[in-house]
């Protein structure tokens, strides 16, 4: 039990620091408008210069470009990352799932192809799993993939597929053997987005933006070459791919809620209820405390999943408990930052700095208790994974 | 960075575990044990034996040396065994011990098993395992700070208490605490207040826990409307809540007894950033208290829906979920309220001076 880093590693913490806080509000200084690091424009670019300077592919071989970091430094640089407060890039599916999976499951060719444009953020990824008919019970996909001769044929509608309209390429699930036991039918293919018979139409959220899309293919003609794996074990490749970044997953989230709670901490000094201080406010105090104990707890969990990892055995199923209580926590932090603003809060998500963008939060994170399996989905897998209790 | 127990200190909550399962079963405790029969006393000669009863205490005194997470580690397993035995409040006043030289003594006898402390952490606290132990250390608040008690156990009157395997007796007409009382000196006080906490926090967490693991063997036994009840969700995501806030809690528990063992002999080493003393005494502070918010919520909250799996069985005297049940309530009546740990937490999140 060492709650701390050891010397050589606070070493390697300040030399990213130092890098996030030079980089970080020199380029953000070169975009003038006031919430610009939302903006698709600002993201890309950042993370193009991350890339450009290195940054990019810290848990991959030397082999293909990568910095092979150990694991303890991996998560210095997601702390140190979130610390600095600037944006999460577009590609982090591409760098975060796509890379790990081609590098365990990928073929040499797919492994030469890919990689480098991942680790250069020339290419964009996004992930078509979900379907209309396949939300949390995903193994029910319906899109099928048809051999013909060195070629699959590709029909079916995927839906809530980020960056869809962006993206250059897209990993499918797609149903290779409709006959089989659902979970062995199904294969793991890279499309490119711009083959003809794709068509993406963007879902607007109930924050008013469009992040996600809806993607029809049509007799889209994917190369045999372009399959991750054997035919038919996609599903095992889908799920591996999930555990990849165990390790590392929730150490910015945590830093960010760590640093969202002082947010909000300091808009309770300075907002008033009923012509006094928020913060004087006993319910609003101790909703606060609350969340400081979930900032020390997430922590904690993130710091458990680190140790797991570093230790090298099988991702255990606590990773649902964490996704659950940041989900919930993350929910119950802007839900109590968006009261605090009052009336101010009628000038809804696109209201000014200062209000806008807590409003905007505040409705975003009703997606994060959905999204990635719901928290009804997470507390079956502990009940069921964790407890032993049997399924329903 | 390793947050995670060694193989050594899963082995000895894993001992621990088997030792009461097997000597102290719950039928067997649910008859009584009178601390004279000399099978009672052999098994505390064995638990001392074992290590356990110094497992905090300083070598040269016969203790292991060892620190605050492990003796947390043994009263997880006394609570998950329901243990009726004072081992865990002989655990809590190691801190005590340790912080005050005028205790130095009692360490080897307290090590050795010659001597069975029950601490009340509050002046009027009842007293419990009365008849079961050897002294009763009361750690009261006065004016000049932290000032302990002591008095000798012979002669109260016991009764069934809200516990019902741990006799208590009432203060009134007890004789008075005897003139070893002593005043702590108030920055070791603090730390050794909080490591009794820890202790009892840690029984809590495990009375709790063995709450939810009977609950869960049953919702997976018992059948209704021809499926196990532990396939209902409604069912099933209450235990999964129950797993989740107690486990959170665990996680406090270890990294406040980390921060407590820290620079401490046989505790963590300290290094990198922020080692200065301040800074270690506010980490202290508060992870103390989260330890101790989330506790008392999450093993009062676990233990309740224990009953509630069980459905009437759970209302029974024959169900043993109640016994886990009344433990950490009673656990909850005779500690610091979560209410003062609460405040604690806000204080430090918004720079204040700390309350109590």
């Amino acid at each position: 039990m060492r709650l701390r880093y050891s010397s050589e590693d606070e070493a390697c913490r300040a030399h990213v620091r130092a890098w996030f806080e030079t980089h970080w509000p020199a380029f953000r200084a070169r975009w003038p408008e006031p919430g610009a690091e939302r903006t698709v424009a600002l993201r890309r670019a950042w993370e193009d210069h991350l890339c450009a300077e290195g940054w990019s592919g810290l848990a991959w071989p030397l082999a293909y470009g990568g910095k092979a970091w150990p694991l303890t430094r991996q998560a210095i640089f997601h702390e140190e990352y979130a610390r600095s407060g600037a944006p999460l890039g577009m590609n982090i599916i591409g760098h975060g799932i796509l890379a790990p999976t081609l590098l365990h499951f990928g073929s040499d060719a797919q492994k030469e192809r890919f990689l480098p444009g991942i680790l250069s953020n020339r290419e964009l990824w996004c992930q078509g799993y979900s379907e209309p008919g396949a939300g949390s019970d995903l193994a029910a996909l319906s899109t099928r993939a048809v051999r013909e001769g060195d070629h699959y044929v590709l029909n079916g509608h995927k839906i809530w597929t980020s960056f869809a309209h962006l993206a250059d390429w897209c990993f499918v699930l797609a149903r290779t053997d409709p006959e089989a036991p659902r979970h062995r039918g199904i294969s793991f293919l890279l499309v490119d987005m711009k083959s003809p018979g794709i068509r993406t139409a963007p879902i607007r959220q109930m924050t008013g933006e469009a992040e996600f899309n809806e993607v029809f293919f049509e007799n889209v003609r994917v190369p045999v070459a372009q399959r991750v794996g054997e035919e038919n074990a996609g599903w095992r490749i889908a799920m591996s791919a999930a555990s990849f970044e165990r390790g590392t997953y929730f150490i910015p989230r945590q830093v960010r809620f760590a640093r969202e709670l002082e947010a909000v901490v300091a808009l309770a000094r300075t907002h008033h209820l009923d012509g006094r201080p928020a913060i004087e406010t006993p319910s609003v105090r101790r909703r606060l405390a609350r969340l400081r104990a979930d900032a020390r707890v997430l922590r904690l969990l993130t710091l458990r999943a680190l140790t797991a990892a570093m230790r090298g055995g099988p991702p255990g199923p606590e990773g649902s408990s964490t996704k659950l209580c940041w989900s919930e926590a993350h929910q119950r932090l802007h839900a109590l930052a968006a009261e605090l603003l009052g009336p101010q809060a009628l000038l809804g998500p696109e209201g000014p700095e200062g209000i806008g963008p807590v409003v905007r939060e505040a409705l975003w994170t009703r997606a994060e208790t959905l999204l990635a399996g719901t928290s009804e989905i997470q507390r079956n897998i502990i009940a069921e994974h964790v407890l032993g209790l049997p399924r329903g | 960075m390793d947050f995670a127990l060694s193989e050594e200190q899963v082995l000895l909550e894993q001992t621990a575990r088997s030792f009461f399962a097997e000597r102290l079963p719950v039928p067997r405790l649910r008859r009584g044990l009178a601390w004279q029969d000399s099978l009672v006393r052999g098994l505390w000669a064995e638990m001392a034996g074992l290590g356990w009863t110094g497992v905090a205490l300083p070598e040269a005194s016969g203790g292991v040396g060892l620190g605050a997470l492990e003796a947390m580690l043994l009263a997880r397993a006394a609570g998950a065994g329901l243990c009726p035995l004072p081992l865990v409040s002989t655990l809590a006043v190691s801190g005590l011990v340790r912080a005050e030289p005028a205790l130095a003594p009692e360490a080897a006898a307290l090590a050795a098993g010659r001597l069975a402390v029950s601490l009340a952490l509050d002046d009027a606290a009842p007293l419990r395992h009365a008849g079961q132990c050897d002294e009763h250390w009361t750690l009261g608040r006065g004016a000049q700070g932290l000032r302990l008690t002591r008095q000798r156990d012979g002669g109260l009157a016991s009764r069934a208490g809200l516990d019902p395997l741990i006799p208590v007796a009432s203060r009134d007409g007890a004789p008075r605490g005897d003139a070893r009382a002593c005043a702590l000196a108030p920055g070791q006080a603090a730390d050794a207040e909080r490591f009794a906490v820890l202790c009892f926090m840690a029984e809590m967490a495990g009375a709790a826990q063995g709450a939810l693991d009977l609950a869960v063997r049953y919702a997976g036994e018992r059948h209704q409307f021809g499926r196990p009840v532990g396939s209902f969700q409604a069912v099933k995501h209450r235990l999964a809540d129950a797993w989740v806030a107690l486990d959170n809690a665990w996680n406090a528990c270890l990294a406040a007894a980390a921060t407590l063992d820290e620079g401490m002999p046989g505790g963590a080493p300290g290094e990198g950033a922020g080692g200065d003393v301040e800074s270690l005494e506010a980490e202290r502070a508060e992870a103390c208290a989260v330890a101790h918010a989330l506790t008392a919520e999450a093993a009062r909250e676990a233990a309740a829906s224990a009953i509630q799996a069980h459905g009437g069985l759970g209302f029974t005297w024959e169900c043993d979920a109640q016994l886990h049940y009344k433990r950490v309530l009673s656990l909850l009546a005779c500690l610091p309220p979560a209410e003062r740990a609460w405040q604690q937490v806000e204080a430090a999140m918004l720079d204040e001076a700390l309350p109590g």
